[in-house]
């Protein structure tokens, strides 16, 4: 330890785990040409000198937001995502509540640096793959053209479709499930 | 001659399509907020940035003293560079139907600050960032990777 301590004069490369909004941990591997270290706990960190020597840390919010503040506060705004459900087995019509999910999107919208749409359908698991891959774009395509009657421009809306890969409710496949009929709409 | 005319102009029309559209395929990501000066080297050219300027894989994104930026990639995932930084993207692509991709960026000198996307939670041994001396993987979080020293130029 010593000898890595006086052999490297230069600052380490420093790594800093955050917490997640919603105070969740996640990890971070960090590898080095002759060291590798899992980091898995909040404001925990590890600094990397020149020649690939590692040591653990450990930092603070305060002391993250002191140092790193700046770059932090750069940070794009977080995704939204706001969820249409769609009306009995239809892939064009939209639950009556969707509506006023538009007028909170147009909120959401108003102070958006830059905003763009992803519009993604979703099926439940009743058919197969390649025909619930084309009911889920319909799904998305039904969203975008309401959203884009709504007054939202076309060039800011990307629609795709996500077909039974991604159920809200796990089922058996086959299963038809009303809450798995349903477009997310993600402002990034 | 003028059916021929027309033609062609259909031809045309129906390539610089497809081509708008292979281009809007393949943008990274989106400037989101920027402060003090940045700039984007792309190709051998240099491109300068606004709010609403794309990103595309392969770009240099350096910002300048006193600067930042930070951008939205398609799968979510939220970067932020400090100041005097250089960060590479080496390689960014995302399927919004499977959620397949790679990302691949390379700090190399400065700092960053990473929020994890889509692609890092449906398949995070396909995303890497590195340092000049480091390699990270990650597993579905929220880091900062700040590199000592002068970065590249000491390498």
């Amino acid at each position: 330890m010593l000898t890595f301590l006086s052999a490297c004069s230069t600052t380490p490369d420093k790594v800093t785990l955050l917490p997640d909004a919603d105070g969740k941990v996640g990890a971070v591997v960090v590898r080095s040409a002759t060291d590798e270290q899992l980091i898995n706990k909040a404001y925990a960190g590890v600094d990397v000198a020149q020649g690939g020597a590692m040591e653990k840390t450990t930092s603070s919010q305060a002391s993250v937001q002191t140092r790193y503040g700046e770059l932090l506060a750069a940070r794009p705004p977080r995704p939204m995502t706001f969820s249409v459900n769609f009306l009995f087995d239809s892939a064009t019509e939209l639950a009556p509540e969707s509506i006023s999910t538009v007028e909170k999107l147009k909120a959401a919208l108003s102070t958006w640096p830059a905003p763009h749409l992803v519009v993604i359908g979703h099926t439940d698991l009743a058919g197969s793959q390649q025909l619930n891959d084309r009911l889920s774009m319909r799904r998305a395509q039904t969203v975008a053209a309401f959203l884009i009657k709504e007054g939202i421009p076309a060039q800011q809306i990307e629609t795709a479709g996500r077909g039974k890969r991604e159920p809200l409710v796990p089922t058996a496949d086959g299963v038809a499930n009303p809450l798995n009929r349903r477009v997310i709409i993600t402002v990034q | 001659m003028q059916s021929h005319a027309i033609k062609y102009a259909l031809i045309l029309a129906c390539w610089c399509m497809a081509v708008a559209d292979a281009c809007a395929a393949d943008v990274a990501g989106v400037v989101k907020t920027l402060k003090g000066t940045a700039h984007i080297e792309r190709a051998g050219g240099v491109s300068s940035v606004a709010i609403g300027s794309e990103v595309y894989s392969s770009d240099r994104i350096v910002t300048g003293a006193q600067s930042s930026i930070g951008i939205t990639l398609r799968d979510n995932t939220l970067l932020s560079e400090g100041a005097n930084s250089v960060l590479e993207l080496n390689k960014f692509a995302f399927n919004t139907t499977t959620y397949d991709g790679a990302l691949d960026a390379t700090i190399k000198r400065g700092s960053l600050a990473v929020v994890d996307g889509k692609l890092a939670k449906a398949n995070p041994n396909s995303v890497r960032y590195n340092t000049p001396t480091t390699t990270l993987g990650v597993r579905g979080t929220e880091f900062i990777i700040e590199v000592g020293g002068n970065g590249e130029r000491a390498q």
